[in-house]
């Protein structure tokens, strides 16, 4: 097995291809158009989530506050938009919450790099802290300044905006599933191409690639591996402000304590299972947002008989099997290098034998 | 010839460590030409190099470049003073490619953006302007360790380097590519610029360099012109001689083979082999020493055997068991013990105290637990019969070990392995840092232990102890065994030359079998 993946890993790289691609077809030719929509919106968050957490890992910096991130994000966007007393709907603009909610997860991103780099805080307390913070921060401020318990709404507070793009919506099949949905689904997806654009298309990005990969090669070159790294997380944070707030304004138009509920911690394992590539965090997450789709739609169903806590579970279920393939992958990786090793060595450590063996020099 | 580097009175103290690794050092190299800094591995060659790279800063000295005052604070002052420097350890990032990783941090760029054309051709025009070929579009992680260190000398050339400085240039690359880099080097010096080779092998020395100045333990000894010293010479100033310890012993009475090792295979850092086709046997009632300078893959020996390390290939034999991939416990269990080289962390833990420290090699036996649960009494008294017998003082039961002196923890070591009788001891630089009692002590146990019938490897950097103590003396270089001698008949000079690489006349290419 192992000894295939070795001498066939192109092709096995190429028959995944195209092994997903005739999945994706599949889905798309059975699966009921309502379900796939909610599928492409709900995968939304995880698209922004798991940028956050790939652009934070190219620069080698593991980053396990993306909950926080985004659960502060969800929270500030519902307070922006918040304006009791006016008519229902007429509310401030929900695009300037989200564009509030990236400035917090930025400006905590800064602060968590900060802490991290120049006080030189432990990164997992330091996340844990983070997280731990946020959730109680925010349902402080959910009591204290809006007397609100649990959850905080008003009929002010309008969630974002469908957009119906321009010839696409018309065409038969392709309209309804791509077409109609919020302005920030769109976002991610311009987001997508532009963390691609930015890690293989500038010299920034390169940067922060090599200070990820190998920050004493960074280093010896002159490269300021500290800023480069501040600079990553806060567009990571940037990043999860808007997933946050996708999931305050796109889905519920309120706040929910704790409204995230892991979707940071799943949108690490997507990064990981996607190599760290854009293109590949978005379908991944696309699937993981089918997942979470899945779960509320067959929960409506009464013909399915399944127990509702297994269906509940579904994107759990997902994550643990991303997060075994992700080990074993890495397992195999490293059997796959020790195997190349006793083969290229144990061969010319025969033949230097034979070479003595047979009178010769090494 | 005016002076490219001019170093002077360097002093570098390690407070972590406590080692003073240059201690007033002297160096100066001449423009254009080969110079090698020599020494053992800790003389002081690399933290000298880093110091001029920027890389550490000295306690005090000078540095001049082109004969000019520079302070060099960083990296980045090197290489504006035209010093570039090739690390051991490549300093590469792998899934980038041969261009991408010479124009690191100077990529040519239109407002941020890459056009990996342009770097493709600009690293072309370098490598054919220094007749260095190179596939500006490969990926660095899939060319040679050879082709990866042409990357690394085109990268400082790209940073119009005057003066490079090569760390153990050749420690990682085959014969042939060896011959390359000597072409490059001579080439470059032809062209004017300055060669700073920092190696221990002497053979290499003589091959490459005009001029050789040799440290040892943070000094300068030495520095001549190449065509005056010999090999042995040059050995003898880097080895240095010590007072010579005697050891008591009598002739030893070698029994059955108890250990025996059969073409080893063994990885180091970055896919390198660090032990390559090392076959070897110990006999019941005998030492064998294994001679060598540091970092020639003694250590990943001992770990294989001791089962710390993957074997990549080849078997090894515990009184008649395949061990080759056995757990450590199924090793002590058949009558393996190891004195770690590092006793600090790997021998002990200094986070508790005595009483575990001693029985965490026999904990899930009879008496010291029973149905999973530690019986304190006895293990207290396992804890003060070492105590007593291997005179470890001021160390009490049931308290931490910590404040123990150098010599006592590697008693509490030594006491801890010879606990149960091993039929095979491992012990790798047993008496490293400590005081002369100690050393005679720890040597007189491992006589002792020998002469009750246990097969010892011993492994050291010390020539003299290798020599006092072993009954054969294997002598290890580049992760193969040059040569074994019998004791009686070995000499310092003889271990010196097959220590730097080289091979006794009168025994050619004997060295297959141990």
């Amino acid at each position: 097995m192992i000894e295939f993946l070795n001498t066939h890993s192109r092709q096995v790289r190429i028959g995944l291809i195209i092994a997903g691609v005739l999945i994706i077809l599949l889905l798309l030719i059975s699966l009921p158009m309502t379900l796939l929509q909610s599928s492409i919106r709900l995968a939304t968050p995880y698209v922004l989530g798991s940028l956050a957490a790939l652009l934070a890992s190219r620069a080698g910096v593991l980053n396990l506050a993306i909950e926080g991130k985004m659960l502060l994000g969800a929270f500030v966007a519902v307070v922006t938009v918040y304006q009791p007393g006016v008519l229902p709907g007429q509310g401030r603009d929900p695009i300037l919450g989200v564009l509030v909610a990236a400035l917090f997860g930025g400006g905590l991103g800064l602060i968590f790099a900060v802490l991290y780099l120049r006080i030189r805080i432990n990164l997992v307390i330091l996340a844990l802290a983070v997280n731990l913070f946020v959730a109680n921060a925010t349902v402080f401020f959910m009591r204290v300044q809006f007397g609100a318990f649990g959850t905080l709404a008003d009929p002010s507070i309008r969630s974002l905006s469908t957009l119906q793009l321009p010839i696409i919506h018309s065409v038969p099949f392709v309209g309804p599933l791509l077409s109609g949905y919020q302005i920030l689904v769109y976002l991610s997806w311009v987001m997508v191409v532009l963390v691609w654009v930015l890690l293989f298309r500038t010299q920034f990005g390169r940067h922060i690639r090599a200070v990820g990969e190998n920050r004493e090669a960074a280093e010896s070159v002159g490269i300021n591996v500290t800023r480069v790294q501040i600079f990553a997380l806060t567009l990571s944070g940037m990043l999860a402000g808007m997933a946050g707030a996708f999931l305050s304004l796109g889905v519920l138009s309120q706040f929910v304590e704790n409204m995230v509920s892991g979707r940071g911690w799943t949108s690490i394992t997507i990064s990981l299972f996607a190599f760290e590539q854009p293109v590949g965090a978005f379908f991944t997450a696309l699937f993981f947002g089918l997942a979470e789709a899945l779960s509320f739609y067959l929960q409506s169903r009464p013909e399915v008989n399944l127990p509702p806590d297994l269906l509940l579970a579904l994107p759990q279920i997902a994550t643990i099997t991303a997060l075994v393939l992700v080990a074993l992958r890495i397992r195999t990786a490293e059997l796959m290098k020790r195997r190349t090793f006793a083969q290229q060595f144990g061969h010319e450590l025969d033949k230097l034998r034979r070479g003595v063996l047979a009178g010769g020099q090494d | 010839m005016p002076l490219a580097v001019d170093m002077r009175h360097i002093r570098k103290f390690f407070p972590s460590s406590s080692v003073l690794a240059c201690d007033d050092v002297d160096f100066a190299v001449e423009q254009g030409e080969v110079h090698a800094l020599v020494g053992e591995n800790g003389a002081g060659k690399t933290t000298l190099m880093n110091i001029l790279y920027g890389l550490v800063a000295p306690d005090a000295g000078q540095i001049f470049v082109h004969e000019k005052l520079s302070h060099i604070a960083h990296p980045n002052d090197a290489i504006k003073q035209g010093i570039g420097m090739v690390h051991q350890h490549f300093k590469l990032v792998p899934s980038f490619t041969i261009a991408q990783n010479i124009l690191l941090g100077i990529e040519p760029n239109q407002a941020g953006f890459i056009d990996n054309n342009d770097e493709a051709d600009i690293v072309r025009r370098l490598s054919e302007s220094f007749g260095l070929p190179v596939n500006p579009n490969a990926r660095v992680a899939d060319i040679s360790v050879g082709m990866q260190q042409r990357v690394e000398i085109l990268k400082t050339l790209q940073r119009n380097a005057q003066i490079l400085i090569l760390d153990e240039p050749t420690a990682v690359l085959t014969p042939q590519e060896v011959r390359e880099l000597y072409v490059v080097i001579r080439k470059l010096a032809a062209d004017g610029r300055t060669v700073i080779l920092i190696t221990h092998k002497l053979l290499e020395v003589k091959e490459v360099a005009d001029r050789v100045s040799i440290m040892r333990r943070g000094r300068m000894v030495a520095t001549h012109s190449v065509a005056d010293v010999s090999v042995r010479d040059m050995a003898n100033l880097m080895v240095g001689r010590e007072v010579i310890l005697r050891v008591d012993k009598s002739p030893a009475t070698p029994g059955d083979v108890v250990l025996k090792a059969d073409n080893l295979l063994v990885a180091g850092a970055g896919g390198i082999p660090a032990v390559f086709g090392v076959s070897l046997e110990v006999r019941a009632g005998e030492i064998l020493g294994i001679a060598g300078v540091s970092g020639n893959g003694q250590t990943e020996l001992v770990e294989a055997i001791t089962g710390l390390r993957p074997v990549e290939g080849g078997t090894i034999n515990l009184l008649g068991q395949n061990i080759t991939h056995a757990s450590v416990r199924k090793r002590r269990e058949i009558g393996m013990a190891h004195v770690p080289e590092d006793r600090m962390v790997v021998g002990l833990n200094l986070k508790t105290n005595l009483d575990e420290n001693v029985v965490v090699t026999h904990y899930q036996d009879e008496p010291y637990s029973k149905r999973g649960i530690l019986r304190l009494p006895p293990i207290r008294k396992l804890a003060q019969q070492i105590v007593d017998a291997f005179q470890v003082k001021s160390a009490r039961v049931g308290e931490e070990i910590k404040t123990l002196s150098g010599g006592n923890l590697q008693k509490v070591v030594l006491g801890r392995e010879l606990y149960g009788k091993p039929r095979l001891l491992v012990v790798n630089q047993p008496t490293r840092g400590l005081d002369v009692g100690s050393i005679e002590f720890v040597h007189k146990t491992l006589i002792e232990e020998r002469d009750s019938g246990a097969a010892i490897l011993l492994v050291s950097v010390e020539l003299d102890e290798i020599l006092s103590l072993s009954d054969r003396i294997a002598v290890m270089f580049g992760g193969r065994i040059m040569d074994v001698l019998d004791a009686e008949a070995a000499n310092e000079q003889d271990i010196g030359v097959l220590m730097a690489g080289g091979s006794l006349e009168t025994e050619p290419a004997a060295a297959e079998k141990v």
